[in-house]
């Protein structure tokens, strides 16, 4: 075995231009397969994140009725004494801020407004200290700055700033209902433009300091939501199912981001099919490329083996032999292709692939950041290495039998 | 002898090496017609849905309607329909003439409301826009005159209504006064975009009227053109026709007094064509990561060739044969070949795609809601992309041909025939 | 003695009025306006950004509780709204079942006016949910009024603040202002003409405007009216709607 080992070394070496061109094969075909992974990965990493980041934290803590109502942003299943479930989940290590959402109308009128105007609304309100525990807003706002305690300003969604025609400095008034059903009013003053990588908030959110929403809704201190981020963000069974524990959050309920977007999860998960059906396809290509290059190199030396075959060796060492050196050669591609594309996945995910310059109007419904970042995914790399060598021994097993069940003299006149 | 010949007999010779660089050839050309059709089927299923329900090809609107869209303007129509319909008949490229009315509005239940878009629409001109009979999923559609309607399957479910039960929605009238009417369910109509099947129901167009307290009103006259969109599409430029037509009717609405009026192509409306737009880019990156990925099958095969033919090359050379010839040699077995290849490629491909464009590919629950395309994929068949597939795999793969024989042509005789 | 009974007489009203509480303003005001029952024709003129439109109905009221609306003009021929203690139920010809209003819904705005179904429905026996006090007065549109201002007394009411402003002489309202808990104006009302029936003056024509949503408007005439008349029984039920 060892003679083996050290003859397909030698062999290896002997052929070094063709080890490299097979190798070559198999390096390319695991660096684009690990490249396109990283790419598809790091899309629904970023949708993923992008949810989580933006819309809905981990997961949430509500009161049991709230979600069946949740479309009318009620006021009347509240947490009431949000303090003691914050304490309770943060002395567990779990990020956590509260939020009330209400719905109501938001009113513009002209000057500075183009046109006066009202539009149906629902409002998050949000703690200005501690959303930056959860939520991950303020490095995104374009224009403006973040909220601040006590101060009745509002941060808009780009899209819906543009819609409006607001700009930052812009008055405006929000008409809601108290939690108990009175008229109430906040004049506000939009203090910034948001403009995130999430479609939804830019089109759609409006965020106001929590103690002005607790103020005017008069609230005394209840919140419609208390949001979550856990320290792996999107892992939530085990940290949920040690929440739920907790005595503080006996009368409550929590959902986890998934049942939060389950509209975008879902289109997610069309997404990952046709990832699926594309890896498949390169995954086919770089199969053919290896073992178009395999067949030729051992077919090219159907005469070495009738001739290893007619000075006495036996056809299972030859075997070995060959498989040996499939084996080397797999594993020398498998090693540049994960070397190639680790190097290839660095700018992938630091810089990205910016394709907006190729959007011919930006203004379509879609807004994300225009930049499609790579994932580092260390299993997809060592399925890929392992699959490198084993598809180069398998695709080296035939022509070696082949050229095993060929009588001696017809090998030794191959060409 | 032909260079010609001699490249053909080369590649007869080795039957298996040169099947092999046709399958490598051949699985990247397949992927990507594929992938291609793939995408075109999503755009046209987008395009088709888009105008099917929402726009038609050319949709006429009252021109204050836009701006006003978060108002919920449903006072202002296109008034005298008749006429407006016949004036749009009377342009050229319009095929059909389709008028909707549509009303937003509220369902109750017992103790819950439901938001749900009603749409009174003339069956007979329906037909002509789209098959909305393939979509009738049980019972029959609602006859004019009686307060019946067709409702998505959707929202039949979230209804919790079948066939036979009532609903009463309460909408704005064109008037901007209220009024509500109880319509029978008398079938059900499986619209292939989700947001639609979750919220439209269709009545009869007079029975809308009524509702709505219009006259010979309607909310908007969608247009079929007369080359059809699919040809539109084949052509490469699915919306110039569009926009010709709808500058034509808006011209001859304006001509006959409706200055109100505004017509705009389907692809000017949507929002969520450019969303497909985004897609492509995605995909085109996607298909380029094959090509290359493809090419450098190609190109490893070749060399591998090459390296194998040293000797051969050597003697050709030693016979006299000179490298520009030799160059040309190599390069006409992989045209040959990457032709075999990528012929093959993609006519499998189209193959696959014209299998799979009759029995769809089912994404399921997977689509979102909001987009309007269906949950079922059909892959068609690109014309123009698929010969570019082609042609580019053929380029590739002849060009990559050429690379390492030039290595070839540089190595001298002695040397060659020296080679194992 | 004769300048003094002048000057005594001159006097009595003007002590009578300053011994009137506010409550007792609101009391007479509301004893005008809110009638036994009643049955008045009228018009509601609805100005938006779209234009003007004219909606006629016909309406009977008993007390502060229940009314019947029906209009009469073409675009809303046959419709209904009954209002009863809780509720507003609305009717309309070509609809087999009757809508029933209840939260949220109730905020929405009638045909499109500046009045909502909750208006009609609240607003109504002020002083139960409002602290009141006179704080003074004004001369409105050319008539003497005090002017008094009303708190709620429950969180839950949609309107926190009001101030209205009364006739002195006639007891009826000249003017209204309601605000949001915060103090922003949210609607106003102006009495534009006033109304004397079996010697009860009521608001004839009113135009009350949602300040928040600028240039809209709604004037509410009274053409006709009979009050404490008879009306036929169980006109304020369920059955009644579908006559």
């Amino acid at each position: 075995m060892k003679f083996l080992v050290r003859l397909a070394a030698k062999n290896l070496w002997r052929y070094g231009r063709r080890t490299l061109i097979t190798a070559a094969a198999i390096a390319l075909g695991l660096a684009t397969y690990v490249l396109l992974d990283s790419m598809l990965v790091g899309a629904d990493e970023e949708s993923v994140r992008n949810l989580i980041w933006y819309e809905t934290g981990s997961a949430r803590i509500m009161h049991p009725d709230y979600w069946d109502e949740r479309d009318r942003a009620p006021l009347r299943h509240v947490i009431e004494d949000p303090q003691s479930v914050l304490d309770a989940v943060r002395s567990r290590d779990v990020a956590a801020t509260p939020r009330t959402t209400f719905s109501g109308e938001l009113i513009v009128w002209r000057d500075p407004f183009p046109e006066d105007g009202s539009l149906l609304v629902h409002v998050t309100a949000i703690d200005p200290e501690t959303d930056g525990r959860v939520y991950r807003f303020d490095q995104w706002i374009s224009d403006g700055r973040p909220l601040q305690e006590g101060e009745p300003g509002v941060i808009l969604g780009s899209w819906l700033a543009e819609d409006l025609g607001a700009e930052v400095g812009y008055p405006l008034i929000i008409s809601a209902r108290s939690r108990y059903g009175a008229r109430v009013t906040i004049d506000a003053e939009v203090v910034g433009i948001l403009n995130s990588p999430n479609p939804v908030i830019n089109r759609g959110g409006i965020f106001l300091p929590l103690d002005i929403a607790d103020l005017y809704l008069d609230m005394e201190g209840a919140v419609t939501q208390i949001d979550l981020r856990f320290a792996d963000y999107a892992r939530v069974e085990a940290p949920i199912a040690e929440l739920e524990e907790l005595p503080a959050l006996r009368d409550l309920s929590i959902a986890d981001w998934r049942l939060l977007g389950a509209d975008y999860i879902a289109m997610m998960e069309a997404d990952s099919v046709g990832s699926g059906i594309i890896l498949f396809l390169v995954f086919i290509i770089a199969a053919v490329g290896v073992s178009n290059t395999m067949l030729m190199t051992i077919f090219e030396r159907t005469r070495e083996i009738g001739m290893m075959r007619a000075l006495g060796m036996d056809d299972r060492a030859i075997r070995n032999l060959f498989l040996i050196e499939a084996s080397g050669i797999g594993l020398i591609g498998a090693a540049a292709g994960v070397a190639l594309g680790a190097l290839g996945n660095i700018p992938m995910v630091r810089v990205g692939i910016d394709y907006s310059a190729m959007f011919r109007t930006m203004d379509a419904g879609y807004r994300s950041t225009g930049v499609l970042y790579g994932a580092w995914v260390p299993s997809t790399f060592v399925i890929a290495a392992l699959m490198g060598i084993v598809l180069a021994v398998i695709v080296a097993l035939v022509p070696t039998r082949r050229a095993l069940r060929m009588n001696i003299p017809r090998a030794l006149r191959q060409q | 002898m032909k260079l010609s010949t001699i490249a053909f007999r080369n590649i007869s010779r080795n039957r298996r090496r040169s099947l092999l660089s046709i399958t490598a050839i051949a699985v990247a050309a397949l992927s990507i017609t594929g992938l291609f059709s793939l995408v075109e089927g999503m755009r046209i299923e987008l395009a088709t849905n888009i105008q099917s329900y929402s726009t038609g090809e050319v949709r006429i609107r009252h021109s204050d309607v836009d701006r006003f869209e978060i108002l919920n303007p449903v006072h202002l129509t296109v008034e005298n329909a008749t006429e407006v319909m016949t004036i749009l008949d009377g342009v050229e490229g319009v095929a059909a003439t389709v008028p909707r009315v549509e009303f937003p509005g509220a369902i109750f239940l017992d103790d819950d409301t439901v938001r749900a878009v009603g749409v009174g629409i003339d069956l007979e001109r329906e037909r002509a826009l789209h098959d909305i009979d393939a979509r009738l999923v049980s019972g029959r559609f609602a006859e004019p005159g009686r307060n019946e309607a067709v409702v998505g399957t959707r929202l039949a479910r979230e209804l919790g209504l079948g066939i036979g039960e009532r609903f009463t929605i309460l909408t704005t009238t064109a008037l901007r006064g209220s009024n509500a009417m109880t319509f029978e369910i008398v079938g059900l109509i499986d619209l292939p975009v989700p947001a639609l099947a979750a919220t439209w129901f269709l009545v009869p167009i007079d029975r809308a009227q009524h509702l709505m307290r219009m006259s010979d009103q309607v909310s908007s006259v969608l247009t079929r053109l007369e080359a059809g969109s699919l040809a539109g599409t084949l052509a490469g430029s699915p919306t110039a026709g569009a926009t010709a037509v709808a500058t034509a009717a808006e011209a001859a609405l304006h001509a006959a007094g409706h200055e109100t009026l505004s017509a705009r192509a389907w692809n000017e409306i949507s929002d969520t064509y450019s969303l497909i737009e985004t897609f492509t880019i995605v995909y085109d990156i996607i298909a380029l990561f094959f090509f290359v990925l493809g090419s450098s099958v190609v190109i490893n095969t070749t060399m591998m060739v090459v390296y194998e033919r040293t000797r051969e090359i050597g003697t050709l050379s030693a016979m006299g044969m000179g490298g520009g010839r030799l160059i040309k040699l190599f390069f006409l077995e992989g045209l040959y070949l990457s032709v075999a290849g990528a012929a093959l490629g993609v006519a499998l491909g189209v193959v696959l795609s014209l299998v799979l464009g009759v029995t769809g590919i089912n994404m399921g629950d997977a689509i979102s809601i909001e987009m309007e395309i269906g949950t079922v994929i059909y892959p068609v068949v690109n014309l123009r992309s698929t010969v570019v597939v082609f042609l580019y795999s053929v380029a590739v793969a002849s060009i990559a041909a050429v690379l390492p024989a030039r290595k070839a042509a540089r190595i001298s005789p002695v040397e060659a025939l020296r080679a194992v | 003695m004769k300048a003094a009974a002048i000057v005594l007489m001159a006097l009595i009203p003007a002590a009578a009025l300053v011994a009137q509480s506010a409550e007792e303003i609101i009391t007479r005001m509301e004893q005008n306006q809110v009638h036994d029952t009643s049955r008045m024709e009228g018009r509601l003129i609805i100005n938006d950004r779209f234009g003007s439109r004219t909606s006629s109905f016909i309406s009977h009221a008993r007390g502060a509780d229940d009314a019947l609306i029906e209009f009469t003009s073409a675009g809303e021929r046959g419709q209904k709204v009954l209002r009863t203690r809780d509720e507003v139920y609305l009717f309309y010809p070509d609809a087999a079942e009757l809508i029933r209003l209840q939260g949220a819904a109730l905020r929405d705005s009638m045909l499109g006016s500046d009045v909502s179904y909750e208006d009609m429905t609240g607003n109504r026996a002020l002083l139960d949910n409002y602290r009141v006090r006179l704080t003074g007065e004004e001369t409105v549109a050319g008539r003497p009024t005090f002017r008094v201002e009303l708190e709620a007394r429950s969180r839950n009411v949609a309107y926190p603040r009001q101030t209205i402003w009364v006739d002195r002489e006639l007891f009826v309202m000249r003017r209204a202002e309601q605000f949001s808990a915060n103090g922003r104006l949210l609607k106003e009302v102006e009495v534009k003409e006033t109304m004397e029936v079996s010697g009860l003056t009521f608001p004839a024509r009113m135009v009350i405007r949602d300040v928040l949503k600028r240039n809209s408007s709604t004037e509410f005439v009274i053409d006709t009216a009979e009050v404490n008349i008879s009306l036929p029984r169980n006109i304020f039920s369920l059955e009644s709607l579908r006559w």
